[in-house]
C-alpha cells in the first residue's frame, strides 16, 4: 500500500516524503529503487493545515475548522526519513547505504511484518526478546546478548523511566542462559529480584587487601589532610595487613608514632592523635562494612549466578573503593582465565570465573564522574577498553549522562536511551553515540515510561522499542506516601476499636 | 506621530455629512450559514526577461472550497511586449465558463468594473454572456478605489473607507447601480462585512435588478465558507494559481534556457 512519495531534495542518507497519513516517529518504511528495497526510519513527522496557516485570531481559527474539515487537500503530512540501508543487507546485519539517493517521486510503502522480523527478531542464537517495536507492535524486538558482553552497554534515562526494569530484564535473560551477572546495587533496588540463582552479597571491605591511599579513603580521612594520610601510610605496614589482630596492630603502629621520641616525627604527633581517633571511630561506625576477617570478597561472587552486591550501606567514597577493588579483581581474574584457556600460562589455576562475566554499574555519574578521578573510574575505564578481550562486559547505568566520563561512555558499543529531557544530557549522548542521529535524539523527550531507543551493536538497526515489564522485580517504583499514610491511619483506628470492644461497658468509668 | 493631524487631511468640509450618509446607507445584517457549493477563480502571470526576449507564463484556476480543482489552465511562451494581463483575464473567463454549470456560486477575484469594463474591455461581451448564463457569478474584491457614492459630497477617500469608518459589525451597503457601460452591462455593487470586525469586501453583480434580500441570501452563502470575512475558495484559488520566480526558474531550466541566462556569469 502506498504511503506517499519522496519529494524535494533527497540524499543517500535521508529523504523527505509527503504522505497520505501522519507517520509516527520511529515507524519503518520501505522505498523501492532500481538497486533494491531500502528501509527507512521516520525521524521527524509533521502535519500542516492550509486552512490554519495564516490564522490571525480566535475567530478565524474557529471559522477555519469548518474549512479544514471539508477540504480533503487541506492537510499536508510530511515525514523526514533517515535511510538505514538495503533490506537485503540489513537482514544479514549489514547497513549498506545506497550510492544514489532515491529519485523524488519514488513511492514509499509499508514494509511487511516479514521484512521487519528478519531484521529485528532474528531467529539466531544469542538473540533474545526484550520487548516490541514501539510503532510496529507486532514485531518482537530482540537484542544480541553476545554484543553487550563483548562491547559493553550504556543505559541512560531520567529517573522513573524504566532503567532498573531494563537492567532486571537483561539480568533475567542472562540468568536464563546461566550467565554470570554482577550488579553493584547502590540503592538496594535489586536485592528483591525474584529470579532463580540470585546471590545477594552485602558488600564488605577487607582492609588488609587495600592500598594505603584506598584505606585512607575508606576511613574518610580528608583529601587535603596530607599529614594524617602520611601517618596512615607509615602505620599501615605489611605486618599490620598480616597481623592476626588487625585493628590492635594498626593502633599499636600509630601509637608508636604518637609516642616517638624522634624529633622528626614530633611534628606529626598531633596528626597521629587525629588518626588514632579516626581509626577508633571507624571501628565503631563501619563495623558492618570494614571486616579484616572477611577474607577475599571475591570468594562470595558465584559463577553462573546473578550476584547483587549491595553497596547501599557504604558511603560514596567507600563504595568507590569497594567497586574499584571488585572491578580490578574481576578483570584480573578473567585475564588469568583467558590466558590459561589459550594455554599461554604454565601457572596453576589462579582464577575463579571460567566463563565471561557481565558487570552492571548503577549510578555511573557518581562512580565514573567526568570531573575527577576515582578508583572505580580507573578500573571501569580499563574494563571498557580491555574487557572485550577477556570476556568482561560492562553496563553503565545513569540518569545524568552529562556527568559521566565521556571516554568511558563512548566505549560503550550499544545503548538503550530512554526519556531524557535535559539538553546537556542529550548532547553528551550525541557525542558518545555516533550512530544516533540528531532527529532521533530530539525524540527522546517524547518517549514514555518503558520506551527506549536502542542503538549500537546489540541491534541490527537503531530502533524504538517498548521494553517488556519484568514482573519479577518488586522494588524500584516510587512509593505512594498518601497510600501509606491513609493505610497507617486506618490501622490506628482498627486498633482502637478492637481494644475498646474488649472492655465491658459497665466497667467503664464516666 | 499625530494621528488626528494626519487623518484631518481626509476630513474635508463635508466629512461628517459623508459619514452620516454612509451610516444611512448601511444595512445591519448578521448572516447565517447556508450550505452551497462554491468555487473561486483567480489567475496570475509572471515573466522573466533576458537577451531582449521574455519567457512568460500564465495560469488560471477554478477550485471548490473542498479543495477540488475544477479547472486548471496554463499557458506560456517566449516573446516580447506580451499583454500578459489580457491573457490571464481571458483564461479567467474560460475557467469561469467551465465552472458556472458545476457549482451553485462562482466567485471571481477582482472587480468586474475595473477589470472587464475598463482595462480589458475587449473581453466584456464574453464576460457578460457567461455571467448571464446561470446568473451565479459574483466578483469579489478585497479593496476598492471607487469614489462614486460620495463623490457629490467631495469625498477624498474611496467609498470603502467611509463604510469602514462608520461600521464595525456585519451588514452591507445599499446597492449602487452603475449604468455607464450600456443597458446590457449594468453593474450593481455593494460593500459587505460578513462578521464582526472583519474587513469590508466589495461584491459586484451583473444587471440592475438586485435587491437587499438577494444580498442577504448571497451573504448567507458566503458566510458558511469564509475565514476572516473572506471566502476561502478565493484564498485557495489565489494560492493555487501563483507563479513564483522559483517556478519560472524551473521552466527556464526545463526549456534548456539556463545557459542563455547564465552567459553573463562569465563576467563574474
Amino acid at each position: 500500500m502506498s504511503l506517499g512519495f519522496v519529494v524535494g531534495e533527497s540524499k543517500p542518507t535521508s529523504v523527505t516524503a509527503i504522505t497520505s497519513r501522519s507517520l509516527s516517529v520511529g515507524e519503518y518504511i520501505k522505498i523501492s529503487i532500481d538497486e533494491g528495497d531500502i528501509l527507512g526510519l521516520v525521524e521527524r513527522s509533521s502535519v500542516s493545515s492550509a486552512a490554519f496557516t495564516d490564522v490571525k485570531n480566535f475567530h478565524e481559527a474557529e471559522e477555519s475548522t469548518e474549512i479544514a474539515d471539508i477540504n480533503k487537500r487541506d492537510k499536508t503530512f510530511t515525514a523526514h526519513i533517515g535511510i538505514l540501508g538495503f533490506l537485503e543487507n540489513l537482514r544479514k546485519g549489514q547497513s549498506i547505504i545506497p550510492a544514489i539517493p532515491p529519485i523524488p517521486g519514488t513511492e514509499i510503502t509499508q514494509p511487511t511484518n516479514q521484512d521487519l522480523e528478519e531484521i529485528f527478531s532474528p531467529k539466531k542464537e544469542g538473540w533474545l526478546k526484550i520487548g516490541n517495536l514501539l510503532r510496529n507492535k507486532k514485531i518482537e524486538a530482540k537484542i544480541n546478548l553476545d554484543k553487550i558482553v563483548s562491547r559493553h552497554l550504556g543505559i541512560l534515562a531520567m529517573t522513573g523511566m524504566g532503567k532498573s526494569n531494563l537492567v532486571s530484564l537483561i539480568t533475567k535473560k542472562i540468568s536464563e542462559v546461566k550467565g554470570t551477572v554482577i550488579i553493584f546495587d547502590y540503592h538496594n533496588d535489586y536485592t528483591t529480584l525474584n529470579i532463580p540463582n540470585v546471590n545477594v552479597i552485602d558488600a564488605k571491605i577487607n582492609p588488609r587487601l587495600l592500598e594505603a591511599d584506598q584505606f585512607s579513603e575508606v576511613l574518610e580521612i580528608r583529601e587535603n589532610a596530607d599529614v594524617q594520610q602520611r601517618v596512615l601510610r607509615m602505620s599501615f605496614t605489611q605486618e599490620v595487613k598480616e597481623a592476626g589482630e588487625f585493628w590492635n596492630k594498626l593502633e599499636y603502629e600509630v601509637d608508636l608514632l604518637v609516642n616517638s621520641e624522634d624529633k622528626k616525627l614530633k611534628e606529626i604527633r598531633t596528626s597521629a592523635y587525629r588518626v588514632q581517633d579516626i581509626i577508633e571511630d571507624a571501628q565503631r561506625r563501619f563495623d558492618d562494612i570494614l571486616d579484616p576477617e572477611v577474607g577475599n570478597p571475591m570468594d562470595y561472587i558465584k559463577e553462573g549466578c546473578t550476584n547483587i552486591i549491595n553497596i547501599s550501606e557504604l558511603s560514596e567514597k567507600q563504595a568507590n573503593v569497594a567497586m574499584g577493588f571488585y572491578l580490578q579483581q574481576l578483570l584480573k581474574d578473567r585475564k588469568n582465565a583467558t590466558i590459561a584457556k589459550h594455554g599461554k600460562s604454565k601457572k596453576q589455576k589462579d582464577y575463579k570465573f571460567f566463563e565471561p562475566v557481565f558487570i552492571i554499574l548503577e549510578e555511573a555519574h557518581v562512580f565514573i564522574p567526568k570531573d575527577h578521578d576515582t578508583a572505580a573510574k580507573y578500573w571501569a575505564a580499563k574494563i571498557a577498553r580491555e574487557g572485550r578481550k577477556f570476556g568482561v562486559g560492562l553496563a553503565i547505568v545513569s540518569q545524568r549522562p552529562r556527568s559521566v566520563d565521556l571516554n568511558i561512555l563512548s566505549q560503550m558499543g550499544s545503548f538503550a536511551i530512554m526519556k531524557i529531557i535535559q539538553e546537556d544530557d542529550q548532547r553528551q549522548i550525541a557525542s558518545a553515540t555516533e550512530s544516533t542521529s540528531r532527529e532521533l535524539i530530539s525524540q527522546l523527550t517524547s518517549l514514555n515510561v518503558g520506551d527506549a531507543v536502542l542503538v549500537g551493536q546489540w541491534t541490527n538497526l537503531p530502533s524504538m522499542v517498548h521494553v517488556e515489564e519484568v514482573k519479577e522485580k518488586k522494588m524500584g517504583a516510587d512509593q505512594s506516601a498518601t497510600k501509606a499514610w491513609i493505610k497507617a491511619d486506618k490501622m490506628k483506628n482498627v486498633g482502637v476499636e478492637h481494644t475498646q470492644g474488649l472492655v465491658q461497658k459497665d466497667l467503664l468509668l464516666d | 506621530m499625530n494621528r488626528e493631524k494626519i487623518l484631518s487631511v481626509l476630513k474635508g468640509p463635508k466629512f461628517e455629512q459623508i459619514l452620516q450618509k454612509a451610516t444611512c446607507n448601511w444595512n445591519t445584517f448578521t448572516p447565517s450559514k447556508e450550505q452551497v457549493v462554491t468555487a473561486g477563480i483567480d489567475s496570475s502571470f509572471n515573466n522573466t526577461k533576458f537577451q531582449g526576449i521574455e519567457l512568460w507564463a500564465t495560469t488560471a484556476v477554478s477550485i471548490k472550497t473542498d479543495g477540488e480543482v475544477l479547472v486548471d489552465l496554463h499557458d506560456s511562451g517566449l516573446g516580447s511586449d506580451i499583454d500578459l494581463s489580457r491573457i490571464a483575464s481571458k483564461m479567467e473567463i474560460d475557467a469561469c465558463e467551465k465552472t458556472v454549470d458545476e457549482v451553485d456560486l462562482v466567485l471571481m477575484d477582482g472587480s468586474l468594473h475595473s477589470q472587464f469594463m475598463t482595462r480589458q474591455s475587449a473581453l466584456d461581451a464574453q464576460v457578460v454572456k457567461i455571467m448571464n448564463k446561470k446568473k451565479n457569478v459574483i466578483f469579489i474584491a478585497k479593496t476598492s478605489n471607487t469614489k462614486k457614492q460620495f463623490e457629490s459630497l467631495g469625498s477624498l477617500a474611496g467609498d470603502i473607507f467611509y463604510y469602514n469608518h462608520v461600521t464595525n459589525g456585519p451588514g452591507f451597503s445599499e446597492i449602487f447601480v452603475e449604468k455607464n457601460y450600456g443597458f446590457d452591462k449594468i453593474i450593481s455593487s455593494t460593500f459587505v462585512r460578513l462578521s464582526d470586525s472583519t474587513p469590508i469586501i466589495k461584491l459586484e453583480f451583473l444587471g440592475g435588478k438586485h435587491d437587499n434580500d438577494e444580498i442577504k441570501s448571497i451573504m448567507n452563502k458566503l458566510f458558511k465558507t469564509s475565514v476572516g470575512g473572506y471566502p476561502y475558495a478565493l484564498k485557495l484559488a489565489h494560492n493555487n494559481c501563483k507563479i513564483s520566480d522559483k517556478e519560472l526558474g524551473k521552466m527556464v531550466s526545463l526549456l534548456g534556457l539556463s545557459n542563455e541566462i547564465g552567459s553573463r556569469e562569465v563576467l563574474g
